[in-house]
């Protein structure tokens, strides 16, 4: 029999009573929404901010200023992995092992923390100052290896610059700023980028370089011209689903006049994906803007971004420039003598890619566990507390502010007849020049790779390219050499999608079963566990994929893995679970001969040491 | 509003109607079609988490959530096609990869919902090779509940009963996917309906402590009857085995109990065997107790209320009596005895709801004592009766289920008083099933049958009359209170007459 056990939890007799600061800070929080529970992320970020780590009385008066329980406190604390039940080192180093930071030697860095500092994974060094988390993509996977330390990201990283960073850290000493980042490239012709190296942060220098005279313009415009305008343009959503954005904006009810929310979503947490970050901390008021002209055009009444809580320095340039814009009238009561009124506000995840999802996202903003809803309703009827709500990605709507200034037929003068326009390809891994590249739709896939980013380092070849984020099915080098960048060509030719623009190159020396082991981990550990075939689909997989990488293959594991792809596909509650099933089932396609060698030859013909254990 | 409004659609390319805005599963369970789940329950908003329930719908490209697809008109739902049974031995197939498999030791095996489609719809053999399963601990949730989550389908049910029914959410949902964790923080689940998250649990991850180890499930014997424990007359299965009561579950009725009963009416059984029945009937002689036959003690009640003149004579039933003891009781105390001072109840019973179900009135017939006795004698003004025995104005006194005495609102004070006032009766006879101060003080006492040992009627707070059914068998000499005071009755008439009534009663 097995030992019972009662729940070890109990609540502290005395409560808890944060700094005035911190209070004043909370009493903002639980004035800027509806209701008081769905200030209960920011209020826990609070906490923890102050404390260090989140504990039972914090947990207890979170519950108090927010009006709800423990248990909902606890329930939603235990969701999100950025909220911490325990104390942790004085610097938390989180190094990204997942997809590109993998690719790019996130293992080596992990490996080397665990032998110089003498933790693993999830441990703190004796004398309390560090420690070593694995942890998820965290959105800056052109510049990787990447890690993060406490609130700051560190690009870029190779063991040595790791110790001097982390020697700088423990004797106190700042490191030197500004430290490399991602790589932009000075693509022509761009939108959303355009003007992005000219560091138009500060609300002045962007309306130097006529920042806010299309807002002023389209304030003046009937809403549902804008509305036609944006529809008329083809412009798609680019969070990953590429649902047209004039027509998601034209599925709000009619002749309604009660609150309509906008939620812009800015989670960016697709492995892959780092191009939203690049807006938020440099193009802030690019997305203001769009976002007060597109809530014009629908008529928001309130309107919030969705930003993933790593973020916490595009949440600070972000949360400067909203003060920016409100100070200047573009925000807020009656925008630039319009009339029409929008408040902007920002609200900070805490680490979990669901929330990405959009329904997830909703419940999130509501002060929730971030698990996706089931549709219908769709949001555009039923959202945001309760009301018709549109969401829109980050780079979706900092493409609004030229479609209108411009037209629609400007911007389909670029991209293709279905997908107009121009978008931010990310691409990461084996390629020679990561980073962000603004391009038109439809561009070849293998224009990008090798003419842009210059082609595969060290004289290798090309082996496969995840095209659209690492939920998309993946593509052998001999279909990525004829696909195009829109979604006909890539479903077509290549059976895949472009998605989020992420773009995740692998070389002929990648580990199919240990890169794809890894990217199920990311899955299972994603899962927002509300569904059976996600929740149990994506832990089998991973299971017997880090088996076959370890040399426990089975002669039947192959044929189980596209079983289990069958099963989750299509069978969920959201795309989760199609993110997790197509990855599976196209790697394990694909590069069947190769799973095959690794349960044949009982491990890596590719390498020594198994792959997925980065 | 489109409520009112039916649709026509297909399920199996049979036409079936249904309420426009139903969900599928609702409107094929009810056209007879079979569909599995976990999640779906009736009483509780859809939530499409189990996946067990998918269709496919014509014009779908992807298999649908019957639980939370609604109808529309014309709709061609498929329920038996090769993918829906494709996904359903997908869907079972990862449930079980980290059960325990453990039914042997399971209260819930035999009326388990993934026992069932397991043996239904599952795949022969498993493909999980992977040995570790995932295994939590043991948890104790309280006083009423046992969780092993290792067998948990994750449905919510349990959660969403307690956010959704009782306003209650000690119990939740902690960490997140493959880690997820049904449990508490710091609070129990102590919620007066708690127990009925054992039944919504569709396998063993949530059991009853009550019930734990206590019987296989399908060695019980279920009665169709209903709870006694208040006014509101939940319908009930009384599950007994060996003529042992061994546990009380919801019988659905929407118009009185939807789906759930009280945790107290679900564990008020524990009388029946408990040391504190009236086993046989005793007389004082001379300050001690002898026991009489059953038949002597009736024979001797009717001598004892034939030889008190009716106006020294007191007579006292409570609402726990059945709609035919009441009519029994008014009988004799009208038309036999010709008593005044006779009562169904001390005080008027309460009225109202305690909750969604429970009532504040704890008597589970006070409607019918009120329509069928209420009126007659003192109606439920009883305390006159108290109060005249109090001043010795009383020769005999006759009381049925004095113990329910406590139920009114300050009833133990009744109770005492009571108890005292009989020093001063002369001769006080108690017909009940429990010990009370009122039964120790009597000079006779007849026992009584509890409601799991007879049949009857009674009548809940909304006026249904509602058929009480005997779940086990009192000892065979046994008399029911109705057959008593019919004897009595009949007696005193053929005493009166100077005929034998008797020979001719078809009894
Ligand atoms: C698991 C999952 C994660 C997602 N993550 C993001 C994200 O991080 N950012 C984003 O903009 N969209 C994300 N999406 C897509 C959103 O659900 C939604 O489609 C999008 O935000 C809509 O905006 P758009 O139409 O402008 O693209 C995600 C979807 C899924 C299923
Ligand atoms: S598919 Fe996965 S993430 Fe989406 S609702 Fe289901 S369990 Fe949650
Ligand atoms: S404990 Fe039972 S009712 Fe609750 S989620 Fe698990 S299986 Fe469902
Ligand atoms: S509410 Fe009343 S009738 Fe229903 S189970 Fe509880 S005590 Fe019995
Ligand atoms: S019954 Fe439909 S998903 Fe559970």
């Amino acid at each position: 029999m097995k030992k019972h056990l009662v729940a070890p939890h109990g609540l502290p007799e005395t409560p808890y009573r944060p700094t005035a600061e911190t209070e004043k800070r909370i009493s903002t929080h639980l004035a800027n929404y509806p209701t008081k529970m769905a200030a209960t992320l920011p209020v826990l970020h609070e906490l923890q901010e102050e404390i260090g780590y989140l504990t039972p009385d914090a947990i207890a008066y979170a519950a108090r200023v927010t009006e709800t329980s423990v248990t909902h406190m606890y329930s939603v604390a235990t969701f999100y992995t950025m909220f911490r039940l325990k104390p942790v080192g004085k610097f938390d180093l989180q190094i990204c092992t997942n997809t590109s930071c993998g690719l790019t030697g996130a293992g080596d860095l992990v490996r080397h923390c665990e032998k110089t500092y003498g933790v693993k994974p999830g441990q703190t060094t004796a004398d309390g100052r560090l420690t070593l988390h694995e942890t998820e993509c965290i959105g800056s996977c052109g510049s990787g290896p990447c890690v993060q330390i406490n609130k700051d990201y560190y690009e870029w990283m190779t063991p040595e610059k790791l110790d001097d960073v982390l020697n700088g850290l423990f004797q106190g000493r700042a490191v030197g700023r500004p430290l490399p980042t991602v790589h932009i490239e000075p693509t022509p012709d761009r939108v959303v980028y355009k003007d992005i190296e000219k560091n138009l942060v500060s609300i002045d220098r962007y309306i130097e370089h006529g920042g806010y005279e299309t807002l002023k313009r389209a304030l003046a415009m009937k809403p549902e011209d804008i509305v036609n305008e944006v529809d008329a343009s083809g412009l798609r959503g680019l969070g990953g689903a590429n649902f047209p954005t004039g027509k998601k904006w034209k599925f709000l009810p009619k002749n309604y006049t009660g609150p309509i929310y906008f939620c812009i979503n800015a989670d960016e947490s697709e492995p892959g994906t780092f191009k939203d970050r690049e807006i938020l901390r440099r193009l802030p008021h690019r997305l203001i803007e769009g976002a007060v002209i597109a809530g014009h055009a629908f008529r928001a009444t309130d309107a919030y971004v969705y930003m993933r809580g790593e973020f916490y320095e595009p949440y600070r340039v972000f949360q400067q420039a909203l003060d920016e814009a409100y100070a200047r009238g573009f925000l807020g009561k009656n925008i630039a003598g319009s009339g029409f009124s929008l408040d902007l506000k920002l609200h900070r995840g805490a680490g979990a890619y669901i929330c990405g999802e959009e329904t997830a996202l909703l419940e999130s903003l509501e002060g929730k566990r971030g698990e996706p809803r089931v549709k219908p309703p769709f949001p555009a009827v039923q959202g945001l507390f309760g009301c018709p709500t549109i969401i829109n990605n980050v780079e979706t709507i900092s493409q609004v502010p030229a479609i209108v200034a411009n037209g629609a037929q400007w911007f389909r003068a670029r991209g293709t007849e279905k997908f107009p326009g121009t978008r931010v390809f990310c691409v990461s891994g084996h390629v020679n020049k990561p980073g962000l590249y603004e391009l038109p739709n439809g561009t070849p896939l293998r224009e990008l790779i090798f003419d842009w980013c210059g082609g595969i380092p060290a004289g290798r070849a090309l082996k496969a390219v995840i095209p659209g984020g690492s939920s998309m099915p993946v593509l052998t080098a001999d279909l990525a050499m004829k696909v195009n960048l829109d979604n006909d060509s890539m479903f077509s030719v290549g059976g895949s999608f472009t998605g989020s623009g992420g773009v995740i190159v692998m070389d002929d020396q990648t580990c199919m079963v240990g890169f794809l082991a890894r990217l199920i981990k990311f899955y299972e550990h994603e899962s927002c566990g509300q569904c059976t075939p996600c929740r149990e689909g994506s832990a089998w997989a991973r299971k017997i994929l880090y088996r076959i990488d370890a040399g426990g293959g089975r002669p039947e594991d192959i044929d189980t893995l596209k079983a289990i792809a069958k099963g989750i596909d299509g069978n969920t509650i959201c795309a989760l679970g199609e993110a997790t099933a197509w990855p599976l089932a196209s790697f394990v396609r694909h590069f069947e001969s190769e799973f095959a060698e690794h349960i044949e030859r009982r491990g890596c013909p590719l390498k020594a040491e198994p792959a997925g254990v980065v | 509003m489109t409520e009112n409004k039916t649709i026509t659609f297909f399920v199996d390319g049979k036409p079936v109607t249904a309420p426009a805005g139903a969900m599928v599963i609702r409107a094929a369970l009810d056209a007879g079609a079979v569909i599995p789940y976990f999640c779906y329950h009736p009483a509780l908003k859809p939530a499409g988490l189990c996946r067990m329930c998918l269709v496919e719908i014509e014009g779908f490209p992807k298999l649908q959530a019957s639980c939370t697809t609604p109808v529309t008109e014309g709709m061609k739902v498929h329920t038996d096609t090769a993918r829906v049974e494709q996904a359903r031995k997908d869907v079972l197939e990862f449930y079980l990869l980290n059960h325990p498999l453990d039914c042997p030791i399971c209260d819930k095996a035999g009326e388990c919902q993934l026992q069932n489609y397991t043996f239904a719809y599952a795949r022969q053999n498993s493909r999980y090779r992977e040995g570790e399963k995932r295994r939590y601990n043991y948890e104790d949730l309280g006083p009423k509940l046992f969780r092993d989550m290792d067998r948990c389908v994750h449905c919510l049910r349990c959660v969403r009963f307690c956010e959704e029914i009782v306003g209650d959410d000690n119990l939740s949902v902690f960490k997140r996917g493959n880690e997820t964790d049904i449990s508490i923080f710091g609070s129990a689940v102590v919620n007066e309906y708690a127990l009925n998250i054992a039944e919504l649990c569709p396998v063993g991850a949530l059991v009853s402590k009550d019930f734990l180890y206590k019987a296989r499930v399908w060695h019980l014997k279920k009665t169709e009857t209903v709870c006694a424990s208040c006014a509101t007359g939940c319908n009930i299965y009384m599950e007994s085995k060996d003529q042992v009561v061994q546990r009380i579950t919801p019988r659905v009725n929407p118009e009185v109990n939807d789906h759930w009963i009280c945790d107290f009416g679900r564990l008020n059984f524990k009388h029946i065997n408990s040391s504190q029945r009236i086993h046989e009937s005793t007389r004082l002689e001379d300050g001690v107790p002898q026991v009489l036959e059953m038949d002597d003690a009736v024979r001797r009640l009717a001598g004892i209320l034939a030889g008190a003149p009716a106006d020294r004579l007191g007579l006292l039933i409570t609402p726990e009596a059945t709609n035919e003891e009441i009519f029994e009781f008014r009988r004799l105390a009208e038309q036999v005895l010709k008593c005044p001072h006779h009562a169904y109840g001390l005080v008027p019973p309460e009225e109202g709801k305690l909750d969604f179900l429970r009532s504040r009135d704890k008597f589970p017939n006070s409607a019918g004592a009120r329509r069928l006795g209420g009126l007659s004698g003192l109606g439920f003004d009883g305390l006159r009766i108290l109060e005249m025995a109090e001043k010795g104005e009383l020769e005999v006194l006759l009381m049925i289920y004095p113990h329910s005495v406590s139920k009114h609102p300050g009833g133990e004070a009744f109770l005492g008083r009571l108890a005292a006032a009989l020093a001063q009766v002369q001769t006080s006879v108690v017909i009940d099933y429990l010990q009370s101060k009122v039964s120790g003080a009597a000079t006779m006492i007849i026992p009584g049958l509890t409601h799991a040992e007879k049949n009857g009627t009674m009548d809940n707070s909304k006026g249904i009359t509602q058929k009480l059914r005997r779940a086990i068998f009192p000892s065979p000499d046994q008399l029911s209170e109705q057959e008593m005071l019919i004897r009595v009755s009949t007696a005193l008439v053929e005493k009166r007459a100077g005929v034998t009534l008797s020979a001719s009663d078809p009894r």
